[in-house]
């Protein structure tokens, strides 16, 4: 439904968002996108870890493989204190453009 | 689990990546896409059916592996790496000579692969390299443009500067006069082209306020020897310099670009200067700043030939000589040419002297005459920043001695293998190479940097300034010199490790034994080298600063110049016709600026001390023999209003001063300089009463009625010059003047005495109270004396600033040189100190023991240095004042500081080896 570009621009916070607090891997990353944007976010596979990868250079998010009992080894990725400074300054930035992207195209809320 | 592993390979063509970031990604894909499988499976799929949700998930595999590549950590060095092998490739499959380009490519790429695994270490090396080349070539760029480089001229080489010497007089350069010039261009077998200049000042008006400007007055041969071509219109011919042919003249290129902004146009326009209308005839290039900077008009000279005497001489002369012609060919055409002038231009009021002055022709090379005396100081900075490359390049090969411990099993395996001593040597020597070039590049960024800081900082009168650029040249330069330096420290690893047998290498792994007692033994020569080198450097500017001291210390024989204000104003003819108004109106401009509030007293003289103006003529002395060949000395003349020793504080020491009273009545009295008085008559006290002239047939003698202190008229390097103190307005002063004939200058000097000097708004109230006695009067050459005074010395502050800059620099990096050494071995002998404390020796004796390690170093490097300073701070002794090259004071400071600092350096690992644990030290392998 959204164009790519629009998702494209918006992966890293909305990946940020998903790891606040929370430690995943990333099929887990990638499921909980979908489920909480109701099915409207879908990412190739490749597109999602090259995201990753790109937010692990510059050191705002860690993966660290691990193995835990009874399950695969999987590399598992956490917030850095960076991420957690780049989350909150995107998500104020998110939240005044859309106002004004709101404001100037005359949609208020109900 | 399905092997999704080999499923991502076949469907994705990721390459080898660094880190193993492909396998890594597949790993995660792999998971992922179990995931997906699994999930599907739950749901009810079937196998098919999941596998076809996978691939669906999974996407465009060539975008899918595109995405991945780019988002590999080092996708970018890479791609570059690609590139190299790709080009590699290319150049072997066509064989031949290409293959070792090849073999060089693939050298260089595995190097910088090999530099990027220990960042911090190249970064360091690159760095230090930086600093030492970038000095180097900045220095370099200097003595390029202004010692090395041709002038900016057609054939530079044939280009001579035509003056003459006076030795018996003592004058080396007396220059050029109108006589002389005529006759050569005339009567000469060796010049294609001659021509006369000299630099003068001119007022334009028209636009606003008066302005003075530089000017060049040049007769048209100066334009055909140079070769030069205007950059719009035409040059002088010989007609614009007859006398009654219309006014003409030539635009300097800065002033067509800053007062007509390049406008092609000018050409035809009129400029006001000096009174007089000027049509602008044409633009010259910017070569022609090489006769004298900054020179915004040209005009021509003109002459009308019967008037002409051998006199008037201090013209500047430029020749183009023939094909073929020597030196010393035009010096001896010069010679028999030189006769003639008498000839040809008999008479004249200075006929007698001239002929018996028995000038020599002093025929050299235009570059030698405009940049020679500059050529020694640059060599010795250039010395000077040489220094620090050597130093430098010894602290890399130290660094280099250290790391290169980890290569030497992997040296002994390959030479084991099979390798060559040759192809081991470059092992080393393409790392050592490769980040040589790297500092080089960062030097080069430095120097350009350094250079636009030198460039404006440089003494104004350091000649070709403008020239300095980067070219080829110095890009050549800084390439040699950074393989050079790569190659230097390179060379110890291999000198090192080329003669170890493979098996001992082997045996030992690196440690310790007799590779281990060998690298420390060339690492301490090069402390040890780096101390004495830095020694050298820091004497050099000690004496320097020694220099400057004793400048700053000598008495220039006025006093308090930080309350003296200097100017010049120029009183043209249409404003004032005759010498008794010019006298009149100069008066008239020292009162009204005594009026100033806060003035205390405004003086008048021809020149102000080091304003650079000055005036020599002979001086005939009563009672004197000048019959036969007996000639008057020549000495300097100034003249003065009232208030002049009062104002820069010049003591009287005997007599009286000369007064306003003075001047109004033409009085026949002078004062003179002490030295003058004991020359000619063997005391101050003698003088008084004596009488001089500077004309003979007859002499017009003024009586010597002070005695005044000896002033350093030249600047605080130079002796003071034998001097006489006219009055401002003479009467029948030169030779064949009528006893009527009142003589003055136009173009004068004031030193205003103010506490005000300095603060804001006093220059507009000078300049105010000037234009109340005549707005047409451009006001020049503001500054206080004491700005005099350090121009006056510029070229030994420039010359300090630099040596002390490199010193400085030279000094920490010989120090970490010596903590470097004295920190590696305290660590390869841990295990050594740990057993001594073990077996009870005390902390403190320890510590002395690292201590007395360092002071020996030191010691050697102190002697080594004292030794090379001894022999190479001669060459230096041009540049000193008050002090001697081998000053002992500065010497043995120096030695005591670089000791005292050198062992402050090592306590930090003395420290270190004293707080060693023995059973840990013991414990460790």
């Amino acid at each position: 439904m959204f164009s790519s570009n629009l998702k494209r621009g918006s992966m890293e916070l909305l990946i940020l968002s998903v790891l606040d607090r929370q430690t995943r891997h990333g099929y887990e990353i990638g499921k909980l996108l979908e489920h909480r944007s109701s099915g409207q976010l879908e990412f190739r596979v490749s597109t999602l870890y090259s995201v990753l990868y790109r937010m692990e250079k510059r050191g705002w998010i860690k993966g660290r493989w691990v193995e835990k009992k009874g399950e695969r080894r999987r590399c598992y990725y956490t917030l850095t204190k960076k991420g957690q400074e780049v989350l909150a300054r995107q998500r104020r930035e998110w939240a005044a453009f859309s106002a004004m992207v709101n404001q100037v195209i005359g949609v208020s809320h109900a | 689990m399905r092997d999704w592993k080999s499923y991502l390979r076949q469907r994705l063509s990721l390459p080898e990546m660094e880190g193993h970031w492909d396998e890594r990604m597949i790993s995660e894909l792999a998971d992922h896409l179990e995931d997906i499988y699994r999930e599907a499976l739950a749901r009810g799929a079937s196998e098919e059916e999941a596998e076809a949700e996978v691939e669906a998930w999974l996407g465009d595999a060539d975008l899918a592996a595109d995405e991945l590549v780019r988002s590999e950590p080092a996708h970018a060095r890479a791609q570059l790496s690609r590139w190299a092998e790709g080009r590699e490739e290319g150049m072997r499959s066509r064989g031949g000579p290409w293959t070792h380009l090849a073999d060089g490519v693939r050298d260089v790429r595995f190097a910088m692969r090999a530099l990027a695994k220990r960042p911090l270490f190249s970064a360091v090396v690159v760095l230090v390299l930086a600093l030492g080349i970038g000095a180097t070539t900045a220095i370099f760029t200097l003595l390029d443009a202004i010692i090395l480089s041709p002038l900016p001229y057609d054939d530079a080489e044939r280009l001579v500067s035509v003056s003459h010497t006076a030795p018996a007089l003592g004058i080396q350069n007396a220059g050029q006069c109108a006589a002389w010039h005529f006759t050569y261009e005339d009567e000469n077998r060796v010049f294609e082209n001659i021509g006369m200049y000299t630099p003068s000042l001119a007022t334009v008006t028209g636009g606003g306020e008066p302005e003075a400007v530089r000017i060049l007055w040049v007769t048209s041969g100066v334009f055909r020897a140079l070769r030069l071509r205007p950059v719009v219109g035409r040059i002088f011919t010989p007609e614009d310099e007859e006398v009654e042919s219309p006014n003409v003249v030539l635009l300097g290129y800065g002033y067509w670009q800053s007062r007509f902004g390049g406008d092609p146009g000018v050409v035809g326009q009129t400029i006001e200067a000096n009174a007089q209308t000027w049509e602008i005839i044409g633009v010259m290039p910017a070569e022609l700043q090489s006769l004298g900077s900054n020179r915004l008009l040209i005009f021509p000279l003109r002459y009308d030939r019967s008037t002409l005497f051998v006199g008037n001489i201090g013209f500047g002369g430029v020749a183009r000589l023939r094909d073929g012609v020597t030196l010393d060919q035009a010096n001896a055409d010069v010679a028999r040419m030189m006769p003639l002038a008498f000839e040809k231009f008999p008479g004249g009021p200075v006929a007698d002297f001239s002929e018996r002055a028995r000038y020599t022709p002093n025929i050299q090379p235009l570059k030698d005459s405009l940049v020679g005396s500059v050529a020694n100081l640059l060599w010795i900075i250039m010395a000077g920043v040489g220094v620090v490359l050597l130093i430098a390049c010894a602290n890399v090969a130290n660094l280099f001695l250290v790391r290169s411990d980890g290569k030497e099993t992997e040296m002994a395996i390959r030479s084991a293998m099979g390798a060559s001593r040759g192809r081991i040597g470059w092992e080393y020597l393409k790392e050592s190479l490769s980040l040589g070039v790297l500092g080089g590049v960062g030097g080069l960024a430095l120097a350009n940097i350094g250079l636009d800081a030198l460039v404006a900082a440089g003494p104004a009168n350091l000649p070709r300034l403008d020239e300095v650029s980067m070219n080829w040249g110095v890009l050549a330069f800084a390439l040699i010199v950074s393989l050079g330096a790569g190659a230097f420290f390179g060379m110890f690893p291999v000198l090192r490790h080329g003669r170890a047998a493979p098996v001992q290498a082997l045996k030992e792994g690196g440690r310790s034994g007799t590779t281990g007692k060998r690298r420390q033994r060339a690492q301490k020569a090069l402390a040890v080298s780096q101390m004495a080198l830095a020694l050298v450097l820091l004497i050099a500017s000690g004496l320097m600063l020694r220099t400057f001291v004793s400048l700053w210390k000598v008495d220039p024989g006025f006093h308090n110049p930080d309350n003296v204000l200097a100017l010049r104003l120029y009183l043209p003819p249409n404003e004032i016709a005759d010498p008794a108004g010019v006298a009149a109106t100069h008066e008239r401009i020292a009162r009204r600026l005594a009026e100033i509030s806060g003035v205390q007293s405004v003086a008048l003289a021809s020149a102000v001390p080091m304003d650079g103006n000055s005036n020599v003529n002979p001086l005939y002395v009563d009672g004197f023999d000048y019959t036969g060949d007996q000639t008057p000395s020549i000495r300097r003349h100034k003249w003065i209003g009232g208030g002049y020793l009062e104002t820069l504080q010049i003591p009287l020491l005997l007599g009286r001063t000369l007064t306003w009273q003075d001047v109004r009545l033409r009085a026949p009295a002078v004062l003179v300089s002490e030295s003058l008085a004991r020359e000619y008559w063997g005391s101050a006290q003698a003088a008084l009463g004596e009488r001089v002239s500077v004309r003979s047939e007859p002499p017009r003698w003024y009586e010597v009625v002070g005695v005044v202190a000896d002033v350093r008229e030249d600047g605080l390097g130079q002796d003071p010059p034998l001097i006489v103190y006219w009055p401002q307005v003479t009467l029948a002063f030169w030779e064949g003047d009528p006893p009527d004939q009142v003589r003055t200058w136009r173009d004068m000097g004031y030193a205003i005495r103010s506490d005000r000097i300095g603060t804001v708004g006093f220059l507009d109230e000078v300049r105010a109270a000037i234009w109340e006695i005549n707005p047409n009067l451009p006001v020049r050459g503001l500054q206080s004396l004491e700005d005099l005074m350090g121009q006056s010395i510029a070229r030994t502050s420039f010359t300090l600033v630099l040596l002390a800059v490199a010193a400085g620099v030279a000094l920490l990096l010989g120090i970490v040189g010596v903590y470097g050494v004295i920190s590696y071995a305290v660590s390869q002998r841990s295990r050594e100190l740990g057993l001594r404390m073990a077996l009870g020796a005390q902390a403190g004796q320890v510590k002395r023991m690292v201590l007395r390690q360092s002071l020996v170093l030191a010691g050697f490097g102190v002697a080594i240095g004292m030794g090379l300073a001894f022999g190479l701070t001669r060459l230096m002794a041009g540049l000193l004042f008050g002090v001697s090259p081998l000053d002992p004071v500065t010497f043995v400071a120096v030695a005591a500081g670089l000791t005292g600092v050198a062992t402050v350096a090592s306590y930090l690992p003395a420290h270190r080896a004293a707080a060693i644990d023995p059973m840990k030290a013991l414990r460790t392998e």
